[in-house]
């Protein structure tokens, strides 16, 4: 049997990557200290593959087809280069295939890919936290981008069942899980770099206590209150289902105006 | 409007921004020339003038607006200021 050996939680932003100078050295300091910390927790989690929960940005998908999940299932998956370097990483397409047909079991229906393609949501995370890109990604892609989405209780019980998924697995592998993106922005719009630290301590605060109640109680607000891009605490509420008996701890949260993201780091135990 | 062109335009030339560099300093008529997606004349006009505006009014995505201001080589905060966004929908610093 597999096994979820543990879980994080972090913001992702390609100008985090490529521009770290954009921001004051000390904020610099506190956010790469807090993803290495991460990175430490996972080298020694000895983790035999990785499921990253990620987004996009209309990068892979865009309105011909636009799923609520997608889950990649290739040998690799090849990055974009979207502002950030080019990154291929490995898949494990067994893993891949057991989640699927467990989460079809449990009445969950995602699509699948083996040729799915990874932009900053996910190699964003991955630069710092796997900067060698040699642990397997089972990519599973939120819809956190484009009306109508998933609503935040679902993206709660896909995590509640890919830990069920996971311990059906034939394997003995170990797994960790970790969610991408959030916390607040806005991208693009009018309000383009507006950031909420208010929403994010809140959230981060729910999150840690694992209040289902309230983290999976925003509807229509989420948008005014964290920003089109805060639609991707889903990622967070994914992982939070799939160690739902765990503890969370916080690890950072720095509201990187030059980054346009709240930046949150959360571990998760099992 | 057709929004399902206009984002697929502006995803198809981030995509190959390394061989499209023509299209920050295309007239209207090439972009709609040269375009692999649906354009209206109209459509090629906004996206020539960096009208984010019309754009996302017209139903483009935020998201493909910064890919837009990627290709296009604007700042996307600046433009929206000159086109009149409130300076308080704009704190980019602490």
């Amino acid at each position: 049997m597999a096994e979820i050996v543990g879980g994080f939680a972090v913001s992702h932003s390609s100008l985090m990557v490529t521009r770290p100078d954009l921001v004051a050295s000390e904020v610099a300091e506190r956010c790469f200290a807090a993803y290495e910390a991460v990175r430490e927790s996972i080298t020694a989690l000895r983790p035999d593959a990785l499921i990253v929960v990620g987004s996009d940005h209309f990068n892979t998908f865009s309105c011909e087809a636009m799923p609520q999940w997608c889950i990649g299932r290739g040998n690799s998956h090849a990055g974009w280069a979207d502002n950030i370097p080019m990154y291929t990483i490995p898949g494990d397409p067994a893993l891949s295939q057991e989640l699927l047909e467990s989460l079809l079991r449990q009445g969950f229906e995602p699509s699948f890919s083996d040729s799915m393609r990874l932009d900053h949501s996910f190699f964003g995370p991955l630069h710092f936290l796997t900067p060698a890109m040699n642990v397997p990604v089972i990519p599973i892609f939120q819809n956190c981008i484009m009306r109508p989405f998933l609503t935040l209780a679902r993206a709660y019980a896909l995590g509640v069942a890919l830990a069920a998924a996971i311990t059906t697995s034939l394997s003995e592998k170990r797994i960790v899980i970790v969610g991408s993106g959030g916390l607040s922005h806005w991208i693009g719009g009018p309000k383009h770099g507006r950031l909420s630290p208010e929403f994010d301590r809140e959230f981060l605060a729910r999150f840690m206590a694992n209040d289902v109640e309230w983290l999976t109680s925003q509807t229509d607000d989420l948008e005014q209150l964290a920003g089109n891009g805060g639609q991707e605490i889903r990622n967070w509420l994914t992982v939070r289902g799939a160690l739902a008996h765990g503890t969370a701890q916080e690890l950072l949260y720095e509201p990187a105006y030059p980054w346009i993201v709240g930046v949150g780091v959360a571990a998760l135990s099992v | 409007v057709s929004t399902y062109g206009v984002m697929r335009q502006i995803q198809q030339w981030y995509i190959d921004r390394d061989v499209s560099g023509w299209v920050a300093t295309a007239s209207p008529a090439e972009l709609l020339e040269r375009a692999e997606f649906p354009l209206t004349a109209d459509e090629a006009a906004a996206l020539h003038d960096r009208r984010v505006d019309l754009l996302l009014n017209a139903g483009v995505h935020a998201f493909s607006l910064v890919q837009l201001s990627r290709v296009f080589g604007f700042d996307i905060s600046s433009r929206w200021r000159e086109l009149g966004a409130r300076s308080n929908d704009c704190p980019t610093r602490d």
